[in-house]
């Protein structure tokens, strides 16, 4: 316990001695671009109320996939923005199958540490299209990330960030409501980010 | 979105995903039977044999363009091979297995057909042939024993129809047919008459003892089984199981269920008695579809229930394409204790070796057990 206070204690002191003056004002813009790589987490089933790990045959079934997004937010105060994403998501199975999943979320982000260095806290919250074999469904998709953005000049950042995505399968056949699920993946993603 | 769509799904997303398993680089055709140390089968790379004590695979023949082989026989008394392919020649090759060499080619004869032509060759190294009747003149088929020669049963009459299929039990294939053997199995023989708006069928049950007796079911037969000398059971490929009362000529059919799932023809269909029910087992068309099991009072023709299972024995039969089956052993019903071993092989996942139990129609663990692909024992 004294060692998560501790931890706290320390992470708020780095995060008062990185934050400066806010360097974003309100209707501050930026695009950024990400690419990277996708960890199949978990899928937990309802109706067995089973909870499948990690990636691979005998897993999640999923193996590392990639991703690729685009987005844009305005800063609504100096220390939030709010904006969307859209990207391109995929994993190959063990039978080598390929899951497609194309989320478009809002997403609304805090900067609680911003200048030269930005660390941007998001959650979003919106819908995807996933495939996998003859399955295709619209359904929703929610997240959580966090990321650390290096500003070399005034506008161009190289980033890094990562998170938690979770997306849900709620099947109306009864057919298929057996098969009602929750996925859950991590990203692991380069960005770069313009400005202005 | 708050519920999605999946409309044309067999599974879903995730669950489809979750089960799938690695192909296992083996294209299983036909599993022909074993003797000894070996395991003799067709892949897409030819005529295999897979030596157990070393667990690894030669191909004794090997797929070539023009020369791919269609099917084959494995004689275990004899140890020798035979097997027809695609090269457009009238004959049968001969592979001694014992010797690892090629044998020549063997030719067949009928004395009830003209200008008589091979169509197939079947597991048990029965052949089917087409022609004309030399008496009546009509289109026929006829079927011949595995000295090529011996008719089992002629098929005459038949103008306008060709060979839909011959259909043989699963895990019955090797087994005889119109011999004086106590291990002889029934096959279906089927005719399609295609020249029309919708396709005519015209099937035959050909029984152990040579009898042949037309079955009333126009409809495309996936698979059958038979229960008693008066009853048994066919499964069209569309899904409907039928009662065939086998005691009359021609033998009536009687619809005890429609299960709408699609079933392909000589489908996994596997008949478990456990001394008051039939379980059959069956596996559609669709890869990703549950196996799905029919369960029925014995010896009637009429209150069906179904359930798919996804556990136990048929752990990895829901990803699966079933190609062929070797029934290792069946013990006799009424115990709840293992009654089937099988060998089942699939098209891409490999071979598994499943155990089934009395309790077959049970989604749960307990119906039996799956070894991983590829971890078969003989």
């Amino acid at each position: 316990m004294k060692k998560i206070l501790l931890f706290c204690a320390l992470l708020l002191l780095l995060f008062n001695s990185l934050a400066a003056a806010d360097y974003y004002d309100k209707g501050s813009q930026m695009f950024s671009f990400r690419v990277g790589t996708d960890v199949p987490l978990f899928t937990y089933f309802f109706s067995d109320n089973k909870t499948l790990v990690g990636p691979g045959e005998g897993k999640t079934g999923l193996d590392i996939g990639g991703y690729g997004s685009i987005s844009y937010q305005v800063f609504n105060s100096p220390k939030t923005a709010v904006g969307g994403e859209i990207g391109y998501n995929f994993n190959f199975s063990a039978e080598n199958v390929l899951f497609t999943a194309i989320p478009f979320y809002a997403k609304y982000s805090l900067f609680p540490v911003q200048g030269q260095f930005d660390i941007p806290l998001s959650v979003g919250i919106g819908g995807a299209y996933a495939k996998y074999n003859d399955a295709a469904l619209m359904t929703f998709y929610a997240n959580v990330e966090i990321g650390f953005t290096w500003f070399p000049g005034d506008n161009w950042g190289f980033g890094l960030s990562s998170g938690l995505w979770v997306i849900p399968e709620l099947n109306y056949y009864d057919a298929l409501k057996t098969d009602n699920a929750i996925a859950g993946f991590i990203p692991v993603t380069l960005s770069i980010s313009y400005r202005q | 979105m708050a519920t999605s769509c999946n409309a044309d799904a067999s599974g879903g997303l995730f669950r489809q995903a979750s089960e799938s398993v690695a192909q296992a680089g083996i294209v299983y055709k036909q599993l022909l039977g074993d003797k000894g140390n070996y395991l003799y089968h067709t892949t897409d790379a030819g005529l295999v044999r897979y030596d157990k004590t070393t667990s690894s695979r030669t191909t004794l023949v090997s797929n070539s363009v023009g020369n791919i082989i269609r099917s084959s026989y494995y004689d275990v008394t004899n140890d020798l091979l035979y097997y027809v392919t695609n090269d457009g020649l009238q004959s049968i090759k001969k592979y001694n297995a014992a010797t690892s060499a090629s044998a020549g080619t063997v030719g067949y004869v009928s004395a009830n057909l003209t200008s008589a032509e091979l169509l197939n060759l079947y597991k048990n190294g029965y052949l089917i042939l087409h022609g004309t009747d030399v008496i009546t003149s009509t289109n026929a088929f006829e079927l011949l024993g595995p000295d090529f020669s011996t008719s089992i049963a002629l098929f005459s009459g038949l103008d306008g129809y060709s060979l839909e299929n011959v259909i043989q039990a699963t895990g019955q294939e090797s087994l005889p047919v119109g011999a004086a053997s106590s291990t002889a199995y029934p096959l279906i023989v089927s005719f399609v008459d295609d020249n029309n708006s919708s396709p005519i069928y015209k099937h035959y049950l050909v029984t152990a003892t040579g009898v042949k007796t037309e079955i009333t079911l126009n409809k495309r037969i996936a698979n059958f089984f038979v229960y008693s000398s008066s009853l048994a059971y066919i499964l069209s490929t569309d899904g409907i199981l039928y009662a065939a009362n086998t005691t009359v000529d021609p033998i009536t059919t009687t619809s005890m269920y429609d299960s709408s799932q699609a079933t392909n023809v000589n489908g996994f269909v596997y008949p478990i008695d456990d001394g008051t029910n039939i379980h059959l087992i069956t596996k559609s068309s669709t890869k990703s579809d549950l196996p799905l099991v029919f369960s029925f009072p014995r010896g009637t023709s009429s209150g069906v229930s179904t359930n798919s299972v996804r556990y136990g024995y048929a752990e990895f039969l829901d990803s699966s394409n079933i190609v062929d089956t070797i029934v290792k052993t069946v013990t006799l019903p009424g115990t709840t204790s293992v009654v089937a071993n099988l060998l089942v092989a699939t098209d891409v996942n490999g071979m598994y070796e499943i155990s089934i139990k009395a309790n077959a129609s049970d989604n749960t663990t307990s119906n039996g057990t799956s070894s991983d692909s590829e971890a078969f024992t003989f």
